[in-house]
């Protein structure tokens, strides 16, 4: 993944989370690239750490028991980790914005939607309180929200305005990065093709980098340049989307691509991946997709697995992979 | 956050309450002085040092000494003895009184809760009319018309403690009623009253326990108060309030006259509100971590 | 938003007339004779038989309801006191400013200080300060404000001088009882504040606050805080309207000629009915502005249960 022109990239993240006297390992070494305009997708079952990768870049990670322990965010070469609190609340939402899972929750209820965003707008320029609302006003059309409802509050929108008004706040100030957390999770089928196509749209015309979190491959398949699988907190498989998507070659995804029923085939059964993901106050010495791993052997229990180069080019968290020809460490 | 609570432990629910309480020291601690207040008050003929009621004229108004730990009264009578046995009255009282105040409450709370529509449209009017009389008022007046013995205070005292104790319940059985296993229930003909006993109260039971703890603490403050007023369980029964208020007469020259029985007030409450602060936590740990 | 505020104000006319039907049964079982109070022992019976017809005693239950309620609802007329024959509306009236001004420093005491320490427990969950204001908190809601008040006594009055024990001569005279009776409402606030702002921080529009760049004085002070008032302001409403009609041991402590003083001295001690019918209805009515005042409260604070307001108006 040696990418000279990549202007956004984590390295070796590792996050915890405390609670109840336990550890919870919940990112374990994550290392991403990305350069201007260019989508990652991040896929992975609930739990597997994608929300908390996003939410240590925007360092909005609950104060009390979540600590990023090593590793390092860097945009345009600035280490994030290293900025002071004040600098970096110049960074979000305007270097960088982030798109909340659920639309329903992430506006505040009792203050005007416009106003939410003239909020952010108003933050980040020097600009009157006039200046903001018109800009808010602007947003507001360029998501498909009519300018004069800019004085209504949150729960006289249904969900996917909601999400629209999320998502102009999170372009307001047209970012270089966008953090999309799920965003279409909790809409309708209808209303996610609109919200994807608009999110589409917009990072186009401010060519702007988005890391997609989703599980959802379909949306992967419509949005991303490239895909990072995620499971158990780390990276398994790292490619370009037709890397990842003609060769999937770690067992975990592959398990992923066999879950989605193929409707071409008349097919009785899904096919699920057997078992639970590992307890993340708890994860096994070895690899942590082990336990469920219909190739696993005894080498894998033993030690840590690294990420090795795939024939295609892509890498993979596996040893089973190119049995023929052994890829070399990354 | 969404690694956080992804494996959470199956437990009886009663055992991870009770371990959650044990965690909590305060509410240890709240639980331990309030049984050892009762087992005090219980044995007070065997613990107190006098008879609460002998009076001792030649050693009236002394303050506290090796004889007499809190000093004496102004009839010379023992202080320590008179707040030992003044726990059976001020605990009796607030503990008799909470409990008679909830079971009435509860009662009507699950009636208009279950049944819903015109009961519960009807009976919820009332209690607003009730509850717009201000409760310190409420309790003065119908003490005042029952007298003052024991009983009738505790009858007085309970009155308060209906109107909350019905919404309360009322409010967690119309959650509980949404659930789907009342609904299983109705589909395999249950009896509406084994539903009300065996499903929704159980249920509802948790708010109403930690309401109730409080409810003893504020009852026993509202005791001490009724006897300030004049009201109340009279002199020269031991009663905490009764003392106080005998006390407030001789607070310039013998102010520890006054302060025994208050700091018996202030700890029986504080160790309530420890033990009901612990118990809420540990019956909805949504605000722990 | 008017059209809800006329609909309450006419709901509180059958909660008024149910509250007087209740303290009237209840006063009419009160034991003991006004007309032999009132008319002491040497009284013959031809006296006694004169006075009770001319206080309308003489009637039967209903019959004295009936003039009871008639002469509050329809005349705006809450008798005269048995034993001073003055009017009570006009006694309460006069009374009310001094009940009223002690009221309202509890309450915005309670406010003022209980918020504020709250919200900072709250933002150090689980810290030294934390764990400071919420068992300071725990020892005020404790300690009965009556037994705190002789204690202030004691201190401030009796062993330093500083400030007067009784009565009502100057503002100086309203600072004990303030304290008193605003400390466990200092405590309550602050308890209430916590919870409801531990509850708050954690919703996800306070993330979205924060991804945006605001800075966290701003995210407490501005997104949290006003999503956490509903309970404070029921709080506080609750804590007026209690302490409008609880002041009552407060007043007889310091000696304070309110409403409260009033109706446990002349009208309990007295056993002067007027006096504590038209004191229960009276306090029922400003307890039942105090709740209507919450509500519209609500609204300014929340636009949803303005706009349920709003539904409920045209659903009508």
């Amino acid at each position: 993944m040696e990418n000279p022109k990549s202007f956004f990239e984590i390295n070796d993240l590792v996050v915890e989370y405390y609670a109840d006297g336990e550890v919870v390992h919940a990112v374990n070494g994550v290392s991403l690239r990305l350069r201007p305009g260019q989508s990652l997708g991040l896929v992975g079952e609930t739990g597997a750490g994608k929300t908390t990768i996003a939410k240590s870049v925007l360092r909005i990670l609950p104060d009390r028991g979540a600590r990023i322990c090593s590793g390092g965010i860097k945009l345009n070469g600035t280490d994030l980790l290293s900025l002071s609190e004040h600098d970096m609340r110049k960074i979000r939402g305007n270097d960088i914005a982030m798109i909340f899972q659920d639309p329903m929750t992430a506006l505040n209820p009792v203050q005007r939607v416009g106003d939410q965003i003239a909020e952010v707008v108003k933050i980040h320029s020097e600009c009157s309180s006039l200046e903001a609302e018109e800009k808010a006003k602007e947003m507001l059309e360029m998501v498909g929200i009519p300018a004069d409802r800019y004085k209504e509050y949150p729960h006289q929108f249904s969900g996917g305005m909601k999400q629209r008004v999320v998502i102009a706040i999170a372009l307001a100030c047209n970012p270089h990065l966008l953090l999309a957390d799920e965003p279409t999770t909790a809409l309708d089928v209808t209303i996610q093709a609109q919200v994807l196509d608009m999110i589409e749209d917009l990072k186009r015309k401010y060519n702007t980098a988005m890391i997609m979190i989703t599980h959802d491959l379909g949306i992967v398949a419509t949005v991303c340049d490239e895909v990072a699988i995620i499971y158990a907190g780390e990276i398994v498989e790292y490619g370009t989307k037709e890397e990842i998507f003609e060769h999937p070659s770690h067992p975990y995804t592959v398990g992923l691509f066999d879950a989605i029923p193929n409707m071409n085939e008349d097919e009785e059964w899904l096919h699920p991946i057997e078992g639970m993901p590992p307890d993340p106050t708890n994860l096994p010495a070895g690899c942590a997709f082990g336990p469920r791993c219909p190739r696993a052997t005894a080498e894998c229990r033993e030690k840590k697995i690294g990420l090795n180069r795939t024939e295609d080019g892509h890498v993979c968290r596996c040893i089973h992979i190119n049995k023929t020809a052994q890829g070399g460490e990354v | 956050m969404s690694v956080k609570k992804s494996v959470k432990r199956k437990d009886g629910s009663f055992r991870r309450v009770m371990r959650q309480l044990l965690k909590n020291k305060a509410a240890t601690a709240g639980i331990i002085i309030f049984i050892a207040e009762i087992i005090l008050a219980v044995l007070a003929p065997l613990v107190a040092p006098y008879d609460p009621n002998e009076m001792d004229i030649i050693h009236k108004l002394q303050g506290p000494s090796i004889q007499h730990l809190m000093g004496t009264d102004d009839l010379g009578r023992d202080l320590f003895s008179r707040v030992l046995y003044g726990a059976r009255y001020s605990l009796g009282m607030g503990i008799c009184a909470t409990a008679l105040g909830s079971l009435a409450g509860m009662i009507i709370g699950s009636v208009c809760g279950y049944f819903g529509g015109k009961v519960d449209y009807l009976v919820m009017r009332f209690l607003d009319i009730v509850q717009a009389i201000p409760g310190t008022l409420l309790v003065i007046v119908v003490a005042a018309v029952l007298g003052t013995g024991f009983i009738e205070t505790v009858v007085a005292l309970s009155i308060s403690g209906i109107a909350g104790a019905a919404r309360l319940l009322r409010a967690s059985m119309l959650n509980v009623r949404q659930l789907e296993y009342i609904e299983a229930s109705h589909s395999i003909n249950c009896s509406k009253m084994r539903i009300i006993l065996h499903h929704l109260l159980p249920n509802s039971f948790s708010p109403m326990i930690v309401s109730m703890t409080m409810g003893i603490a504020s009852t026993i403050v509202a005791a001490a108060a009724l006897s300030f007023v004049g009201l109340g369980v009279q002199p020269p029964t031991p009663e905490w309030g009764s003392i106080l208020n005998t006390g407030r007469n001789f607070m310039r020259e013998h102010a520890y006259y006054m302060l025994a029985p208050g700091l018996a007030i202030m700890v029986t409450v504080l160790s309530l509100n420890m033990f009901g602060d612990g118990l809420r936590d540990a019956l909805d740990p949504k605000l722990k971590n | 938003m008017l059209r809800y505020t006329i609909k309450r104000l006419l709901w509180m006319i059958p909660i008024v007339l149910g509250v007087s039907l209740i303290v009237f049964t209840i006063l009419y079982f009160m034991p003991g004779d006004p007309v032999t109070m009132i008319a002491g022992a040497s009284a013959t019976d031809t006296e006694r038989e004169a006075l009770r017809a001319s206080l309308g005693l003489d009637k039967s239950y209903l019959g004295q309801l009936g003039t009871f309620l008639g002469d509050t609802f329809l005349h705006f007329d809450l008798g005269n006191s048995y034993i001073t024959k003055l009017d009570v509306a006009a006694e309460l009236i006069y009374r009310l400013p001094r009940t009223l001004l002690l009221t309202v420093m509890c309450t915005v005491l309670s406010l003022v200080i209980g918020v504020p320490i709250g919200i900072t427990a709250a933002t150090h969950q689980n810290g030294f300060v934390d764990h400071l204001v919420m068992f300071g908190a725990l020892l005020g809601v404790s300690i009965p404000s009556f037994w705190l008040s002789l204690l202030l006594v004691l201190l401030f009055s009796v062993k330093l001088d500083w400030l007067p024990a009784m009565g009502i001569g100057s503002i100086r005279h309203y600072i004990l009882p303030a304290i008193a009776g605003s400390l466990g409402g200092i405590a309550m606030q602050a308890r209430q504040t916590r919870s409801s702002m531990l509850e708050i921080i954690r919703s996800d529009f306070i993330t979205t606050a924060r991804a945006k760049g605001v800075k966290e004085n701003m995210v407490i002070y501005k997104h949290a805080l006003r999503n956490a008032l509903i309970p404070i302001v029921t709080l506080t409403g609750t804590q007026f309207g209690v302490m409008l009609g609880g002041t009552m041991i407060l007043e007889t402590i310091f000696g304070i000629p309110g409403v409260g003083t009033y109706i446990i001295t002349n009208g309990i001690g007295g056993r002067d009915l007027p006096i504590i019918r038209g004191g229960a209805v009276f306090l029922a009515i400003a307890f039942s502005f105090c709740m209507l005042l919450v509500d519209l409260v609500y609204a300014a604070v929340d636009p949803r249960i303005k706009a349920q307001f709003v539904t409920r108006r045209a659903k009508k």
